[in-house]
């Protein structure tokens, strides 16, 4: 039988993503799609021996809506030949959602209509009769908990039973046509109503949960903004103390590695290749390894926070902030999410849908210390700050990272013209799991290990030739190549407290940040664990303060600037941003290093 | 219920706690479709949970949801205090 395609849909945070990993299992790819700008996640499964491509679809409040999310589901819904869709709606909010189901109903596909959350609709005492609701509605009804498992097998039973009656439906005229008729329907309304009268019992008032008693903490005026910096503070700490000690542990294994196992290895090569790969490729990539468990770490505690609905609450604490400065609440969590990775946080700006506020929090998020300048620091310092300073320095780049961002949010608000509606769903505090947050780590590890491989390794792979070229001389002595560039930039320099050799590691940090180390590595001929030493002999604290400061400033790397100029359309904007963050970078260095050393 | 009620308040006027019928919207259309996506349309009974900070949004509830809503934004929905 020919392959079948099934579309998950649903309003935001319904579990809809979480759903589609419950079916999927670890079978999860990107595609891209014909006639659509962007990637959305898709899966093959096997159901009753066909083949099933699944597809999870964005978030949609209506058929209408405004959001890009919105647009970019509905075109494809209007675009895509499909033989199914999975309705997915949170059980606990049947009375606003059921409308939905029945306005997805009018496309006229076959549909699966998924109650997900069954366990917290228990709780809130929402009781929904499924059997009533599937026969009034004509289709197959699944009560399920995605999060936990339960009922996911009742969902593939009933796209089998589904599957087995239809023909995949090709994307025609009409479908596209129902969609734009598709507006607030009376029909619709009056089914609902009667609906919900058979089959729905709610509580008149919400009872008192418990995410009410930690919202009273938590979303107070004046506690809730102090425990919001507590908890970032606490996040650090946890990724600082969990991640460095790992760290320096595969530092130790990849030396020995190197010194025990392939050095003998290599011994019959010519000695500049065997110079290539060990202490070009081995050392630079090897050093760029040790900070994956900090990456991992990271994520998990990244995914924890947003599973567990807290990522809300910031917007809601930090609205009034933000607003003031020509962005929402939501532009504050992309700049948080940008503390991951520059390059997600701004395609994240999509949600924001006036497109001048989008390229103002675009302007801003490479200001968001990301993961991979964090190696940056904690390579520093740790190896020139004692081990009770070094928190309190990284922690004094996380608020600079912020401040840098709302000033220069502030000072370009006005290319902004009038303020978006902030609408979103406060979501009730939620459990994370854990194989979900390691499953999403990994993935997040993973991409940033295909994302940024490629760069590291050519990042490398040029420095170890710029610092040994022109053949024969000291390797990154002053003849070499990259020594004569250091040469000729030393005026634009010296004044910041950073070095030659510091100003040839930032060169590549162009091209990716994950790259400063390994080539630091590389410059000073050091193995990842001698690296350090060398480092804190050669420089003081200012000088190291100043260089990672210009770091966490000077530009984006390469793959955040192509996301910025594919998310703007710009090449003019995205360099526009490019030479403001540069600028900005080196007044900022400037003016630290000659005040401290004044 | 008409528009001219002196009864009638605007959500960002409503104090914390009380619960109240949305009367009707003075938003664009697909603002008015977003908020009854979210539960928040005539008829319904809502009330506001506590606002945020510095003037901030305010915390919406709407049957079991809850909503962020800025007050520029509430106070295109009229409501109906219940006392
Ligand atoms: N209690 C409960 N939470 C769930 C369930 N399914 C998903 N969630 C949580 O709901 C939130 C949103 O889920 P997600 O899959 O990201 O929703 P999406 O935005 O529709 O893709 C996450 O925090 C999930 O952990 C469920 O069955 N029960």
């Amino acid at each position: 039988m020919s392959k079948a395609r099934i579309a998950l849909v649903g309003m935001p945070n319904t579990g809809k993503s979480t759903l589609f990993n419950r079916l999927s299992g670890a079978s999860a790819r990107v595609g891209n799609w014909p006639g659509m700008t962007v990637e959305l996640e898709i899966a093959r499964l096997l159901v009753s021996a066909r083949m099933v491509e699944l597809v999870d679809l964005p978030g949609l409040n209506n058929l209408h809506g405004f959001s890009e999310d919105e647009r970019i589901a509905r075109h494809f819904l209007e675009t895509q030949s499909l033989d199914a869709l999975i309705v997915v709606l949170n059980a606990t909010q049947i009375e606003r959602q059921l409308a939905f189901a029945l306005q997805i109903k009018q496309l006229g596909l076959p549909l699966v209509l998924v109650l997900n959350m069954a366990d917290e609709a228990i709780r809130r005492h929402v009781l929904i009769d499924r059997e009533a609701l599937e026969k009034a509605l004509g289709y197959p009804v699944c009560l399920i908990s995605a999060k936990y498992g339960h009922g996911t097998q009742t969902v593939r039973q009933a796209l089998e039973a589904v599957l087995q009656n239809k023909a995949s439906t090709a994307p025609s005229q009409p479908r596209a046509t129902q969609i734009q008729a598709l507006l607030e329907d009376d029909a619709i309304e009056v089914q609902t109503t009667a609906l919900l009268a058979e089959a729905v019992r709610t509580p008149q008032t919400p009872a008192i949960t418990y995410t009410d008693r930690i919202d009273s903490l938590l979303l107070h005026p004046g506690l809730g903004v102090v425990a919001f910096f507590f908890i970032l503070l606490g996040l650090f700490q946890i990724v600082y103390s969990v991640g460095a000690p790992l760290q320096e542990l595969l530092g130790e294994i990849l030396e020995a590695a190197k010194t025990d196992w392939i050095a003998p290895l290599l011994t019959p090569l010519p000695a500049a290749l065997t110079s290539f790969l060990l202490d070009g490729l081995y050392d630079g990539v090897g050093t760029v390894a040790t900070f994956l468990p900090i990456i991992l770490t990271f994520y998990l505690v990244m995914s924890a926070v947003e599973d567990s609905g807290y990522m809300a609450r910031a917007a809601f604490l930090m609205d009034a902030l933000m607003s003031r400065m020509g962005l929402d609440g939501r532009a504050f969590v992309m700049q948080i999410m940008g503390f991951g990775c520059n390059v997600p946080a701004v395609m994240g700006t999509r949600v924001l849908r006036n497109p001048l506020q989008r390229r103002l929090s675009m302007l801003i998020i490479p200001f968001s210390l990301c993961s991979a300048r964090l190696q940056v620091f904690l390579f520093f310092t740790t190896a020139v700050f004692s081990p009770q300073a070094a928190p309190w320095v990284l922690l004094s780049f996380y608020i600079l990272s912020f401040l840098v961002a709302f000033l220069t949010a502030f000072i370009w608000r006005g290319q902004v013209g009038e303020q978006e509606p902030l609408v979103m769903e406060l979501p009730p505090y939620r459990y994370p799991t854990f194989a979900y947050l390691a499953l999403q780590a990994l993935r997040e590890a993973g991409q940033f290990l295909r994302g940024a491989g490629g760069f590291i390794i050519a990042g490398v792979a040029i420095i170890w030739l710029l610092t040994h070229l022109p053949w024969g001389v000291t390797p990154a002595s002053p003849q070499s190549w990259a020594g004569q560039i250091a040469t000729f930039t030393t005026p634009l320099f010296e004044p910041l407290g950073i070095n030659n050799l510091l100003s040839i590691a930032l060169m590549f940090g162009f091209v990716a940040k994950e790259v400063v180390v390994g080539a630091l590595a590389v410059i000073y001929g050091a193995g990842p664990n001698e690296l350090a030493g060398i480092v804190a002999r050669s420089m003081d604290w200012r000088q190291a303060y100043s260089f990672m400061l210009f770091t966490l400033l000077y530009t984006p790397c390469l793959a955040t600037l192509a996301t910025i100029r594919r998310e703007s359309r710009s090449l003019k904007f995205t360099f526009a941003s490019m030479a403001w963050s540069i600028a900005v970078a080196w007044l900022a260095s400037f003016a630290f290093y000659q005040i401290v050393t004044y | 219920m008409k528009p001219s009620d002196p009864v009638l308040t605007q959500l960002d006027q409503l104090p914390v706690g009380m619960l109240a019928t949305v009367c009707y919207i003075e938003a664009q259309t697909e603002m008015t479709a977003r908020l009854r996506a979210l539960g928040i349309k005539p008829g319904n009974q809502i009330s506001v949970v506590r606002s945020a900070p510095l003037s901030g949004p305010l915390q919406i509830r709407a049957g079991q949801t809850d909503i962020i809503l800025r007050r520029s934004e509430a106070a295109t929905i009229h409501v109906n205090p219940a006392f």
